[in-house]
């Protein structure tokens, strides 16, 4: 059983700190993008949304190489803290950060560009700041897409594959998520553990999914 | 001489631009009419400091709140602005939604008043029903 939670729970670990740094890094970067008349827009837009279109093995190649301890991250990551970047749980955090991002800017994306300009301005002739206005209308007013955001990001790091297999490797209680090790039991014969570990991350993943519907449906009706 | 606001801003748009020069006493009601589209709201926005892509001077009795070096903003600027349109904070209630400006207010006549206007919002409400 140990053999099962372990990789389920890693897979877990990774999923949420994942979601953590991209609601927290995603939620500038989508209102910049709402706001923004930047003739960059397009561009960055399209940065953005690249890891929706790339194989994962594109992207875990560049990264492989970036974070690499030849590579210019990997380089620095070495000299700062004496441990390399590739095949550890943090150079994982990193590349899955990448891999989710579009799942976490679009979202929120969206729900700041549906809620226009008005109650912020409202707001600011009422003499709140620029980061008041932000927190205490813009967000409050955009909860479902942030709730979309953090899921999605979830739900997508949690089945994350081929970047983990090129960043990661296999390594337990380091780098072995569940999609690696269902994979690695399949590959083993071992159709008992795969089983096991896919049947739970099916009723995980349809249940976290179940439950941000629910919830969406809550805000949709309260709204009214 | 009375104290006015002096205006003049300009303001380019792909299909609209607003070229504005005109001294405002600050007394009584003064109204802007004009044609739809003349950019009344545009002046408005000017003024609260939301239009950011206008430049000019404003200067309110002489103290001044936007030249070509410095722009006073909207949140500092001690004008009460009511929209052409309700724009009700969807997640407040109406009581939340009068005490957010209340809270806000400016510090020095907030402090003074700020007792019995929240009293005063309370009993609004009350009335309401």
């Amino acid at each position: 059983m140990a053999s099962t939670l372990g990789p389920l729970l890693l897979s877990v670990q990774l999923a949420a700190l994942t979601t953590l740094i991209l609601v927290v890094l995603g939620t500038p970067l989508a209102w910049w993008l709402s706001r923004t008349r930047s003739r960059l827009k397009p561009a960055i837009q399209a940065i953005v949304a690249l890891p929706i279109v790339l194989p994962p093995t594109v992207m875990g190649f560049y990264l492989l190489i970036v974070l690499g301890p030849y590579g210019a991250v990997g380089r620095w990551w070495v000299e700062v803290t004496g441990e390399a970047l590739t095949f550890s749980f943090s150079g994982l955090v990193i590349a899955s950060c990448f891999y989710s991002l579009p799942f976490a800017v679009q979202p929120l994306q969206s729900a700041f560009d549906a809620l226009g300009t008005q109650e912020v301005e409202a707001a600011r002739t009422l003499g709140a700041s620029e980061l008041d206005a932000f927190f205490t209308i813009a967000v409050p007013l955009s909860v479902p897409g942030f709730l979309t955001a953090t899921v999605l990001s979830f739900a997508h790091t949690l089945g994350e594959f081929g970047v983990v297999l090129m960043v990661g490797g296999n390594i337990p209680g380091e780098t072995r998520v569940v999609s690696i090790a269902i994979y690695d039991h399949v590959e083993s014969l071992d159709y008992a553990s795969a089983h096991q570990m896919s049947i739970i991350l099916v009723a995980f993943a349809f249940l976290v999914l179940l439950s941000m519907f629910l919830a969406n449906r809550r805000l949709e009706r309260r709204a009214q | 001489m009375s104290a006015s606001i002096s205006v003049r801003y300009e303001l380019q748009r792909s299909d609209f631009s607003l070229d504005v020069d005109v001294d405002i006493p600050m007394r009584g009601i003064t109204g802007v009419f004009g044609e739809s589209g003349a950019g009344k709201t545009a002046l408005l926005r000017c003024i609260s400091g939301l239009e950011q892509g206008a430049t000019g001077r404003l200067v309110i009795a002489d103290d001044v709140w936007q030249d070509a070096t410095k722009s006073r903003p909207v949140h500092d600027r001690e004008i009460g602005y009511v929209f052409q349109e309700p724009r009700l904070f969807a997640h407040l209630n109406v009581r939340q939604n009068i005490e957010y400006g209340q809270r806000r207010g400016r510090r020095e006549v907030s402090q003074r008043t700020a007792p019995c206007r929240k009293a005063h919002a309370g009993e609004f409400v009350r009335r309401l029903g």
